[in-house]
């Protein structure tokens, strides 16, 4: 495999890694567990209203989101939280791109 | 054994159908808040958000499911991350001749130069001296 295969191993790995890191510190940490969990509902809760305003049916459909999302499967949603949510619209997600390809680039 | 895979089979596809509906809700939450916007609350807008909604939640939500995760990811900005994977990977096939970046490298060009014309004037000597 060339330098240019290895690039695209070295970052999607560098991808699963940061992906995997919020259910690890949750999994380790319970205080980070709770806080990410408080975070996720109101970020549930502020998308929903955003949508549809203040009215019952937001808080029914923020309910049934909050339970399947943040008490079914807190740990893929964590994921894909921090990974899309903030290092994805933060533009973290470049950076890294950019550091591992430099570093490949010019020792590859 | 069977077990464990049938476990493990069971709950990825509870999995699986739990994150679906949850994308069906924010899309449908998409499709409320996009006739709201441009018809308001009235009657007709919620005659529109139920026919749309069947159309893309039930009918085909194949095909539109997939059109709303892309959708979801263009927002966020994939494109960018795309744009500088592409253009980072280009950087480590070396495809390309490099400028010239100091004396030494112009030095080691011109040898270089210089042997490849001696050695293509050794291989032309021969060929006229057959004619």
């Amino acid at each position: 495999m060339n330098s240019r295969g290895f690039l695209i191993i070295f970052i999607i790995i560098a991808f699963v890694i940061l992906a995997l890191l919020p259910p690890i510190v949750m999994k380790l940490f319970p205080p980070a567990d709770l806080l990410m969990r408080i975070i996720l509902a109101v970020m549930i809760f502020a998308t929903v209203r955003g949508h549809l305003g203040s009215n019952t049916l937001t808080i029914i459909i923020s309910a049934v989101l909050i339970y399947l999302l943040v008490i079914k499967h807190p740990y893929i949603t964590a994921s894909l939280y921090v990974f899309f949510y903030v290092l994805l619209v933060y533009n973290f997600l470049s950076v890294i791109v950019w550091g591992i390809g430099t570093k490949m680039g010019r020792h590859g | 054994m069977l077990t464990l895979h049938l476990f493990v089979l069971f709950s990825l596809t509870e999995t699986v159908a739990d994150l679906t509906l949850a994308l069906k809700i924010f899309a449908l939450l998409s499709i409320i808040s996009f006739v709201w916007n441009h018809l308001g609350n009235t009657p007709s807008s919620i005659v529109i958000i139920l026919g749309i909604s069947w159309f893309v939640l039930f009918d085909y939500w194949k095909f539109f499911g997939g059109i709303y995760v892309l959708y979801v990811l263009l927002t966020m900005g994939v494109s960018g991350i795309l744009v500088d994977f592409f253009f980072v990977s280009q950087m480590g096939g070396g495809s390309e001749a490099k400028p010239v970046d100091s004396a030494i490298d112009l030095a080691v060009r011109q040898q270089q130069l210089q042997r490849a014309k001696q050695m293509h004037a050794a291989q032309a000597r021969p060929r006229r001296m057959m004619r």
